[in-house]
């Protein structure tokens, strides 16, 4: 294959545009799954990503697009998430390619996700190929859209193809744009091989399968490589490309190319996303520029509803993290969970599909902390600490000044809603920056907001109060000093450390109110009755009673079925062993989710 | 406690079901059909007792209704008893009867009910139990019992008169719509009856049942307490001396019978759904009752389910039935029965007392009404504990 003839891109979307869908036509129209195999959403094969309609891993298949200008193309096809918590997959995605698709409904016109994502595109100096979808819907207007596009984002759009994914409308012009506007890949087969790792992936039977793109240099099967970040060395097995369903080797990789290498590596952690490999011998003196390292915005303690399972849990995160290098995790314990991790996510989204993947791919029972951002506290000794974990959060005595983070960040919405928006951003401690037109019906506000507070709903808030129609995107912007305060929660009097978390004074009556009544909903009510109690310091400010059980009784036992009473009492103490037993009060794993979602 | 046999035969007969019962019975039966499994129960007795003469003191016919099947078969069937079992004198007999079904026989001809209480006393029964449930007719209707409280005054006195010393009468509360009200009366009216037992449970509408649908009408667990309080404080000044969670007796009254089954004593069960425990081990015939009657005539005497309880199992439930009773749970015999004591609930026990949950004197814990109400978590609670 001629290097003229490799196209390497990605699509970038905001959701519900469209991208997966027209990854289904592009497959279909390249032949490269037959239409028994096909089913829609193809490349998100991971069952959460098809029942949330979301994709959240990059993904990436090798097209064989025959033109009618009679060339036959390699089009390397590699799927973006497109959630605001995913850019670091975005950025990993695009790094990889020459171009990038932008799909835009021509309905909805340019959303915050699409521009973020774009601008990342203009960053690795990537050709954008704008594309407008949805065009059969009644509500669709491509000229305007097309406008927009030049006019925010300042990319020629007035002859881009407009398009129906959905419906396989003009699909191939797709194709065609790619072909014309993508520049082949540079390539530079001569020099030691420098090669990209975007993603991974364990395999039981192969090791781990590095996904790689090749700056510069040939791999196959034989060579000997080494990982310049870790220094690990490996003989290479097996090197080949990504098909849509399956993996298909071949006997080398040359640079442009994008495929994968096994090299029966059983260390997970030899392979980093972002890191270079080249040749053991005669390599590369310097690893490409790799990836800006991804910083976790969200913490939270993952712990086993089963302590026996804790070693089961540190397994299956080192699995992920190969899979999902953002994901960052280090142990810590708590006397009402007992062992588990404090583990790093992108954000909340993030942090749901995290645990949505353990419970499901790794069949594990998990109790999950309220998330936390990373608070950066100034001691009277001088001394600044980092806090991930309420628990550690110091005593106010030693505390000169505490900061959160804050990010910057970008609503668009039709103007409608501006009123709903500021309101809801001024609830959220949110200081106004500034405000444009994008066109008569559309608007953008910028806002500096602390990550505290998006972290838990906003998102849901945002949607809620504009129909569905506001996008957001964050950027980090920095810590501010800050009023915090550190909440603890106690059951029965005692302390429940899992329970503690910061928050912000002014928030601090409010959200205490509001635990205090959602624990007791969720605590069944036991022999005794039982105090939750809210306290700052030794200051308590928020108290409910779960009152005590009043009937829990077998009135008959009757004809001497003993039998059928002693089942119940089994399941009833069954009940309770899967409950977290603090001191005298049982509590159920419910409980501490419940907390997690406070305004429902 | 007696170390003779209890004895018991189901007979699972209703006229028509009550709308809130799930025991295991049947409707629309012909006679014919009660005649071959009144066969079924004899020949069971029959080649169960063929070599182990055993000694019994006491008999109870549960059902269902067994007095539908009709005097006659109900007098062969407790002749079968006495010729099978050596049935000592002074040997508690009880059949469970609806008041309103004594007025006619299995036939549906109307009868003096005078004179088929006497054909039952005659036959050896001594103690009879009628299910009033309530002295409120709404509330009867609403149950689908086919009686009025004038029925149960009737059937009371009939049995005084047939020669019956010894009546218990049963109630329930937690009715749907139940107010405070209705429930004094009724045990007002259950007392003037003079019984010398009497049972009250607490209506449980359990999945599948026609009743099922008005579980939402049902009390509060609050009100349910408030009523469980009431009543045990009401038939306690009225001489009725609580000996189990939700049985009542005048002295030297308590059913001789359900108490085996909380003082671990043995028992054996013939019928389809009728339970077992002999030797260790508990064992019964599944609720059909043609499965059961094809075993029986087929000499096959295997349960359908058995279950041998260990010494940890039996220790378990030890504990779980001493606590039902109000002669409680006493440490010196768990030690020296188990070699098990209380000691790791003793913090939780404290705390129970305080709560007046329970009392703990001389070694002996016994749960206080309020206790028995809550009896489930506490024994759950002892029995992780210890």
């Amino acid at each position: 294959m001629k290097k003229e003839n490799i196209r390497n891109f990605s699509i970038i979307a905001h959701i519900d545009h469209g991208k997966s869908t027209l990854a289904d036509r592009l497959l279909e129209l390249c032949n490269a799954v037959d239409m028994r195999t096909m089913s829609s959403q193809l490349l998100d094969n991971m069952a959460l990503e098809r029942e949330r309609g979301i994709t959240i891993k990059a993904r990436a298949v090798r097209l064989d697009y025959d033109s009618p200008d009679g060339n036959r193309y390699h089009m390397n096809l590699i799927d973006t998430p497109g959630h605001v918590d995913f850019n670091y997959e975005v950025s990993r995605s695009l790094a990889a390619c020459e171009g990038a698709i932008l799909v835009v409904d021509a309905s909805q016109g340019i959303e915050a996700q699409t521009l973020a994502n774009t601008y990342l595109a203009l960053e690795h100096n990537l050709e954008v190929v704008p594309v407008i979808n949805k065009i059969d819907l009644p509500a669709a207007d491509p000229a305007r859209v097309k406008k927009e596009i030049e006019d925010i984002i300042g990319v020629p759009a007035q002859d881009s193809p407009e398009i129906s994914a959905k419906n396989g409308i003009n699909v191939e012009s797709v194709l065609e744009e790619i072909v014309k506007l993508v520049p082949p890949p540079k390539s530079d087969d001569e020099s030691p091989l420098r090669a990209l790792i975007f993603d991974s992936q364990y395999d039981s039977y192969r090791g781990v399968i590095v996904y790689v793109r090749l700056m510069e240099g040939t791999l196959r099967a034989g060579d000997f490589v080494r990982m310049m970040a870790t220094g690990a060395e490996y003989e290479v097995v097996e090197v080949g490309v990504m098909r849509a369903t399956t993996l298909e080797s071949c006997d080398v990789l040359t640079s442009g190319e994008v495929g994968y290498f096994t090299a029966s590596i059983k260390d997970l952690g030899d392979t980093h996303v972002g890191d270079t490999v080249t040749w053991a011998e005669g390599g590369a003196s310097e690893p490409l520029p790799g990836y800006r390292k991804v910083k976790s915005m969200v913490f939270s303690g993952v712990y086993p509803a089963d302590g026996a399972k804790y070693p089961d849990l540190r397994d299956s995160l080192d699995k992920l993290q190969l899979n999902d290098a953002s994901l960052t995790f280090e142990p810590e314990s708590s006397v009402a969970l007992g062992f588990g991790f404090r583990c790093g996510f992108l954000g909340l989204l993030h942090m749901e599909i995290i645990q949505e993947r353990l419970e499901r791919e790794f069949s594990l029972d998990l109790i999950t902390t309220a998330p936390s951002v990373e608070y950066r506290v100034t001691l009277t000794s001088g001394e600044t600490v980092m806090i991930a974990n309420p628990l550690n959060y110091p005593s106010p005595a030693v505390i000169e000044y505490a900061e959160e983070p804050f990010v910057n960040a970008n609503i668009m919405s039709p103007t409608e809603y501006v009123g709903n928006i500021m309101e809801l951003c001024q609830d959220r401690r949110g200081m106004f920056k500034d405000m444009k037109y994008l066109d008569a019906t559309r608007i953008e506000l910028h806002y500096e907001l602390p990550l505290n507070e998006i972290i838990y709903d906003f998102f849901d808030a945002l949607k809620s109060c504009t129909r569905g129609y506001a996008s957001l995107d964050y950027e980090f912007l920095g810590y501010r000093k800050s009023d915090l305060v550190k909440l603890d929660i106690l059951l029965n009097g005692e302390i429940v450390d899992a329970l503690s978390f910061i928050v912000h004074t002014e928030k601090a009556y409010p959200r205490a109110r509001r635990i205090a009544e959602k624990l007791k909903e969720n605590i069944p009510r036991q022999l005794f009755e039982i105090p939750v109690q809210a306290a700052i310091g030794g200051k308590i400010i928020a108290r409910e009673t779960v009152r005590a059980l009043r009937k829990d009784v077998l009135a008959k036992c009757y004809g001497g079925d003993i039998t059928r009473k002693k089942k119940l009492l089994e399941k009833q103490k069954e009940g309770k062993r899967r409950m977290r037993s603090l001191g005298t009060v049982d509590v159920p794993q419910e409980a501490f989710m419940a907390v997690l979602k406070l305004d429902e | 406690m007696s170390n003779k046999l209890g004895i018991y035969l189901h007979l699972p007969f209703c006229r028509q079901r009550c709308g809130y019962c799930d025991f295991y019975s049947t409707c629309g039966k012909t006679v014919f059909d009660m005649r071959r499994y009144v066969h079924a129960l004899e020949r069971h007795i029959v080649l169960l007792t063929d070599y182990t003469p055993m000694e019994a003191d006491t008999v109870y016919f549960g059902g269902g209704t067994p007095s539908v099947i009709g005097t006659v078969a109900l007098e062969s069937l407790i002749k079968t008893v006495k010729n099978r079992f050596s049935v000592t004198e002074d040997a508690e007999i009880t059949i469970e009867a609806n008041p309103g079904e004594i007025y006619r026989d299995f036939m549906q001809k109307s009868v003096n009910p005078a004179k088929t209480l006497g054909l039952l006393r005659g036959a050896g029964f001594n103690r009879i139990s009628f299910g009033v449930q309530s002295s409120d007719s709404a509330q009867l209707y609403m149950l689908g019992r086919r009686h009025t409280f004038e029925d149960a005054k009737n059937a009371v006195s009939a049995a005084r008169d047939a020669g019956f010393e010894n009546i218990s009468l049963d109630l329930m509360y937690a009715l749907p719509g139940h107010t405070m009200e209705t429930w004094k009366k009724s045990i007002s009216d259950v007392i003037s009856l003079e019984p010398e037992h009497i049972s009250c449970y607490a209506l449980r509408l359990e999945e599948g049942t026609p009743l099922y649908r008005l579980r939402n009408e049902q009390p509060e667990d609050d009100f349910q307490l408030l009523q469980y309080l009431y009543m045990c404080e009401v038939l306690r000044s009225a001489g009725y001396e609580q000996y189990e969670v939700s049985n009542f007796a005048r002295p030297g009254r308590h059913s001789r019978h359900n108490s085996k089954y909380w003082a671990h004593c043995d028992y054996f069960g013939f019928g389809a759904g009728a339970h077992s425990f002999i030797g260790g081990k508990r064992f019964y015939y599944a609720p059909d009752m043609e499965s059961y009657e094809k075993k029986i005539l087929t000499d096959d005497l295997t349960p359908d389910e058995i279950e041998i309880i260990g010494e940890d199992e039996l220790f378990e439930e030890f504990v779980m039935l001493s606590l039902r009773t109000t002669k409680g749970l006493n440490e010196e015999e768990m030690i020296r029965r188990f070699s098990r004591g209380l000691s790791g609930a003793h913090e939780f026990i404290e705390r129970c007392v305080q709560e007046r949950l329970v009392t703990f004197e001389n070694g002996v814990l016994k749960l206080t009404p309020e206790g028995f109400f809550v009896s489930n978590a506490v024994i759950v609670e002892i029995l992780c504990l210890i």
